[in-house]
């Protein structure tokens, strides 16, 4: 077996790559046609003429194989479009491709060379789009759903209509016009669950109301509870009741939340941590946004504050789909403590965390919970982490969706069960 | 939910290309390995022009054929089916390795066994080595399981059958090339259909223009139209210029060339093969037995027929008187008198085409048919033809000047008015073979002419009757290659009533008037016949539209060399007009004196006919026999002679030299008749307007009596025929049934416009053709014969709407209304 293998390898071993930028053109078909027209030639010429007709044959297949997709694609026009301009990655969305055959032929046998996640079809997966025929003198709609699987904003590349019918030894292609691109948002998950406030200060923002909360005037007493300020703690009742005994206040009317992109993570990780870390993070500020928190949120400098509604959220949306860490020098940027925020979560990877963790102050290292995007187990074994307070591990290669959800509510459960506890 | 974004998906976020998927797919099919046969087969024809042992090499191919066909079936199937030997060898690489290593060898063990064994000398080394090639091709094509597999096996056959093409000779390599040249074609279809065919998607068109039906008509009569001028042609098509220098072609040279009518410029004499160029006198040539025109002319139409002379008394006259036998000589001689009363000729023999090249008289290149003159006659006494006294004394012009084109050498003989020719030249070649004369074969308006490498101006002259000639030479030296530029006549002036160039009779020339002895019965005689032609408005002809009427009569005449007039019967004229079938001397004389008859001036030409029917595709050239002398008119306008055939064999000489020219002739025509005939021309035009204007309406209506058709036919027939007809009027209309609605919803919709059908008539016809296609037979009958009647008179109702609303105002009828008919095509 070794020595079929051998021989195997030795077959098929390139002897001289210098030389495939010179024969690369004999890999296409166009390439053989030339060569085998060369060769007829040669032997007309040389040898008889009855390899003129050989070359006659080789001429009329390059001419028809060439002429007839340069004349199919100068007579036809079309346009892309979706049924909606946005969607999450896997949602089905229906793509239209109008096109117009001005010739009095019909044309066969085309492509659409595009992006991988708007050329194909949900119903043929892994193969593209194809066109059998485009009737003659017609307007014609090539209707199909599509599955974008990966966020940005489409089309990426040029949208192409290509044929290379009827002998596909030459390639003709058209451009196609996009009526309008298609944002494909990261894919959102559904978490449960918030996690309670703990701590001095205040997570709240607008105005005070009277739902009990840790801010504004004083409605009344309650039991100490673990993460209180000792600025709150009403002393004359303490002293009266020999227990710790703090102010009850009102509370603001939203909830206000940090969440910030480790951009240090982006620049280091793999692109599959990468494309995890901005998919939690739109799963959590739009999980936030859905409980009508207020969210500070930072994916490359500086803080920009989300509101509760739906036109925040779609621009926020639209920047994560489009977001490209190649575009941004993350080099200056560290993580940063948010203002106002007493709950701030930092999505990082373990290593990017272990590493930069050390520059942030203790203090402020303590209200931060970090969700980690790993790898895989192995990335997390020899790390230490004991820096970092709270921290959640995801790791991307085994269902790091049931693994986010399930860890979320874990904490949540965690923090109101320390604060009920107490 | 987690399903749907996988971790690769995510990763991956490249684009699909054409170039991408067709070098993905993968497929097994019969065509590359009946491609791979194809190519053997050249390779094997090959093989077998040096084997020793046909057999064995017959086994041999068999063997590996065999073999090849049932593993490539036993791949096709199913694994679960196939045997355990093969399911045991299929898992093991050495048994790959070891079959293919054995297929591939089996030339060479072939070849060492037939050396060893038989003790022959075996094959070539390079055979065998295509064979081990061929049978790897084949093999290949056998197990391949990947399109790479299969491109392989592909270029290998390919390189197999270009190899067999080039070298070998046999006639059977080309029923082989056209039928892999075809199934490459094929295949290369298929693997570019097979690598998108899965990607399909639906489609849902509304044609641009309303019916297309009128571009499918338009489209149908330019075919019509072309293809009637190719057949009218006579395959005249196909014989355009050769663009190669070896394959004869004329628009170069090549001194290498080997074959075809431009070779012989380049070579030098030889005595073996002669292509040779040549104005050239060798012995080859002097003693050269070709005949002359005089003696051609004796064979294709019969010896002259020794004239009855008068015989009256005389006086002897001394003895001393000499006797010469001038004027027998005279008579033969070549260029000088043609006879039109000769011995009836064997018409079998005289036309028996023959199959050698050296028997043709020359070859041309260019287009044809071509009337080629030779000679010129002048003077009719009756009898014969000859040229009149001033003619013949008339000395040889000597070419006017030499000129260069391309490079080359070429003599103007003459320029013609530019009012009576179309701009730019015709080009013919012509290559003497096997005809000895001093004049060389030329069309009527030869204008330059060139012989590679003769630049002197003396080497040519242009006879009395103003025929091309080389001077100072018996004859022209075989083999001698005479390019000519030539051009076409314009005819319109002449046809055009108001134009001053259509007056074209000449009142005192020897020319026009017929020194015939019967000169006013034969006026009559051709005023007659322009009558039977053209009616009684003979006077409002111009004279080429009295010579085309004359020639159109005769056209109607038999060509029929037996029937010549009896030695008695002198009349050459009223004995072809009585019997209306004559040689074509005696047509082509019969029309020149009708013509003169008129005052128009012509003469008798004699010469070749390049007939398209000779041909010869491989050679790219056609062939002139001497059976293919011809006798023909020229008429004479304003100094120009025009040709005119008066037999009906033969063609007409072209009146245009390129489509363009075709199309404004033509465009002529149109636009004279429309001015001679306004009236009739409006009416077509309003007709036509209407057809176009209610083309809908009428096919409508067409579809509506088609329905009548059916009327015998059994009730479910008559139904199914009118939901046929139904769709057809709706694919007029441009309301055609969508993809995705049903039958039902399109129904619906359609037969709700009808208010000649109640609502319960409308359910039974859409239950019944649901009941027809998709119920079963049986009770699909039991339901229609319950309701014959009415369906019947369902179905007349619904199809008929087409005739009932063809004259209907407004669009309620039969034109569908547009917001009606959009809303019938949604989607139930």
């Amino acid at each position: 077996m070794k020595y079929y293998s051998h021989l195997n390898r030795s077959l098929n071993h390139d002897f001289c790559p210098w030389a495939n930028a010179y024969v690369y053109w004999l890999k296409k078909p166009i390439g053989w046609v030339t060569l085998a027209f060369v060769a007829s030639l040669l032997l007309g010429v040389g040898v008889s003429n009855q390899a003129f007709l050989a070359t006659a044959a080789i001429v009329a297949l390059g001419v028809i194989g060439c002429l007839w997709p340069w004349i199919v694609m100068a007579g036809l026009r079309g346009e892309l479009k979706w049924n909606q301009l946005r969607c999450e990655e896997g949602e089905p969305i229906r793509t239209t491709l109008g096109l117009t055959n001005r010739w009095p032929w019909p044309a066969w046998g085309m492509v659409i060379e595009a992006d991988d996640a708007i050329s194909s079809n949900v119903e043929t997966p892994g193969q593209p789009i194809c066109l059998s025929r485009v009737p003659a003198a017609s307007v014609s709609d090539f209707q199909w759903v599509c599955k974008p699987t990966q966020r940005g904003c489409y089309p990426k590349k040029q949208v192409q209509l290509s044929t290379g019918f009827p002998f596909g030894i030459w390639t003709n292609s058209r451009k196609l016009t996009v009526a309008k691109p298609l944002i494909v948002w990261p894919k959102l998950f559904k978490l449960t669950d918030v996690p309670s406030h703990t701590g001095n200060r205040s997570n709240g923002i607008g105005s005070a109301s009277d739902i009990v909360g840790d801010e504004g005037d004083w409605m009344g007493v309650r039991p100490y509870r673990p993460g209180d300020s000792l600025r709150q703690v009403h002393w004359a009742q303490t002293a009266r009741r020999d227990s710790l005994v703090v102010f009850e206040r009102q509370s603001r009317s939203r909830q206000m939340v940090s969440i910030s992109f480790d951009p240090n993570a982006a620049k280091s990780s793999s692109e599959v941590q990468r494309e995890w870390m901005i998919r939690i993070l739109a799963s959590l500020t739009n999980h936030f946004l859905q409980h009508s928190w207020q969210v500070q949120a930072q994916l490359d400098e500086g803080w920009t504050v989300l509101s509760p509604g739906s036109s925040c959220k779609q621009q926020w949306m639209d920047r994560l789909a489009t977001w490209d860490h190649k575009l941004h020098d993350s080099k200056n940027v560290a993580v940063t403590s948010a203002v106002r925020s007493a709950l701030q979560f930092v999505i990082s990877t373990p290593s990017a965390a272990s590493e930069h963790c050390k520059s942030i102050p203790s203090h402020e290292r303590s209200r931060m919970t970090w969700i980690l995007v790993a790898a895989d187990e192995q990335e997390t074994a020899n790390l230490d982490l004991s820096m970092l307070n709270h921290f959640l591990v995801i790791h991307v290669n085994k269902e790091p969706v049931l693994q986010l959800q399930a860890k979320w509510q874990r904490m949540c459960q965690r923090t109101t069960r320390s604060l009920v506890g107490a | 939910m987690a399903a749907n974004v996988s971790t690769h998906d995510a990763v991956t976020g490249g684009s699909i290309t054409l170039a991408k998927i067709v070098q993905s797919s993968a497929t097994q099919n019969w065509s590359t390995i009946a491609l791979a046969f194809v190519a053997s087969m050249g390779l094997f024809l090959l093989r077998l022009q040096g084997c020793e042992s046909e057999a064995l090499l017959y086994g041999e191919f068999v063997a590996v054929t065999a073999l090849a066909a049932a593993v490539h079936v036993l791949m096709g199937c199913r694994r679960d089916a196939w045997p355990k030997i093969f399911r045991t060898l299929n898992d093991s690489i050495a048994a790959h390795w070891l079959m293919s290593g054995l297929v591939i060898c089996l030339p060479w063990v072939s070849n060492l066994a037939q050396r060893s064994l038989i003790g022959g000398r075996g094959e070539a080394t390079e055979l065998v080595w295509l064979a081990m090639l061929q049978n790897a091709a084949i093999w290949q094509a056998a197990i391949a399981r990947t399109q790479k597999q299969e491109w392989t096996s592909f270029l290998l056959s390919c390189f197999l059958m270009l190899f067999g093409v080039a070298t070998s000779d046999r006639n059977g390599m080309l029923f082989i090339v056209v039928p892999f040249g075809l199934l490459a074609a094929w295949w290369l279809m298929a693997r570019y259909w097979q690598t998108i065919e899965r990607g399909f998607v639906a489609v849902d068109s509304v044609p641009l223009v309303r019916l297309r039906l009128v571009m499918v008509g338009l489209l149908c009569l330019f075919t019509a139209l072309v293809g009637g001028f190719a057949v009218l042609a006579g395959g005249s098509v196909s014989s355009w210029n050769g663009f190669m220098p070896t394959s004869g072609g004329n628009q170069s040279a090549d001194s290498a060339a080997r074959k075809g009518v431009g070779d012989g410029d380049m070579l030098i004499a030889a005595k073996d093969e002669a292509f040779t160029f040549g104005p050239v006198d060798s012995d080859l040539f002097l003693d050269s037995d070709a005949p002359s025109m005089y003696d051609i002319a004796n064979d294709m139409y019969g010896e002259p027929r020794a004239r009855v002379r008068p015989m009256t008394r005389a006086i002897s006259l001394n003895s001393d008187a000499k006797e010469t036998d001038q004027e027998a000589s005279e008579s033969k001689k070549a260029g000088k008198e043609f006879s039109a009363l000769r011995q009836p000729t064997d018409r079998k023999s005289a036309s028996k085409p023959t199959d050698s090249k050296s028997q043709a008289a020359f070859h041309v290149i260019g287009n044809t048919p071509q009337h080629l003159r030779m000679e010129a006659f002048d003077t009719f006494d009756g009898v014969a033809w000859s040229q009149s006294e001033t003619l013949a004394a008339t000395k040889p012009v000597p070419v006017l000047k030499m000129t260069e084109i391309a490079g080359k050498p070429w003599m103007l003989l003459k320029n013609f008015a530019k009012d009576l020719i179309y701009p730019g030249y015709e080009r013919l070649t012509v290559k003497l073979i096997n005809i000895k004369s001093s004049r060389i074969a030329a069309p009527a308006l030869l204008s330059q002419v060139h012989i590679d490498r003769v630049d002197r101006e003396d080497f040519f002259e242009t006879t009395g009757d103003g025929q091309l000639a080389m001077p100072g030479r018996e004859f022209v030296p075989q083999l001698t290659v005479v390019h000519q530029l030539f051009h076409i006549p314009q005819l319109h002036p002449l046809r055009d009533p108001s134009n001053p160039l259509s007056q074209i009779t000449v009142a005192d020339s020897a020319l026009a008037i017929p020194t015939y002895r019967d000169s006013k019965t034969l006026a009559a005689l051709g005023s007659d016949l322009v009558r039977d032609i053209l009616g009684s408005d003979i006077n409002r002809l111009t004279d080429w539209q009295k010579v085309e009427a004359i020639v159109a009569s005769l056209r109607t005449f038999q060509v029929d060399r037996k029937n010549v007039p009896t030695a008695e019967n002198e009349d050459i004229i009223s004995f072809v007009v009585q019997s209306r079938r004559a040689p074509d001397y005696l047509l082509a004389t019969t029309a020149a004196m009708l013509i003169r008859s008129q005052g128009i001036p012509c003469r008798l030409v004699s010469g070749f006919y390049a007939s398209p029917s000779r041909y010869d595709i491989r050679a790219g050239l056609t062939e002139v026999m001497q059976e293919d002398m011809h006798t023909w008119v020229e008429v004479n306008a304003h100094g120009v002679w025009i040709p005119v055939e008066p037999c009906r064999e033969y063609s007409h000489p072209r009146y245009y030299r390129s489509w363009s020219q075709w199309a404004i002739q033509s465009w002529w025509g149109v636009r004279d008749y429309a001015m001679n005939h306004p009236f009739r021309v409006a009416l077509g035009a309003c007709l036509f307007g209407m057809m176009i204007l209610l083309r809908c309406r009428l096919l409508d209506a067409c579809c509506s009596l088609l329905f009548e058709t059916s009327v015998l036919a059994p009730t479910r027939m008559r139904i199914k025929w009118s939901l046929v007809l139904l769709r057809v009027r709706m694919w007029i209309w441009g309301v055609s049934k969508p993809n995705n609605a049903t039958v039902r919803s399109w129904l619906q919709a359609q037969l709700g416009c009808d208010s000649k059908l109640n609502d319960r008539d409308r359910h039974l016809y859409i239950q019944t053709i649901q009941r027809i296609a998709y119920g079963s037979k049986g009770k699909a009958h039991e339901w229609i014969q319950q309701n014959r009647q009415e369906l019947s008179r369902i179905s007349h109702v619904i199809v008929q709407r087409g005739m009932r609303d063809l004259f209907k105002r407004g669009s309620a009828g039969s034109q569908w209304d547009s917001s009606l008919a959009m809303k019938a095509n949604q989607p139930a």
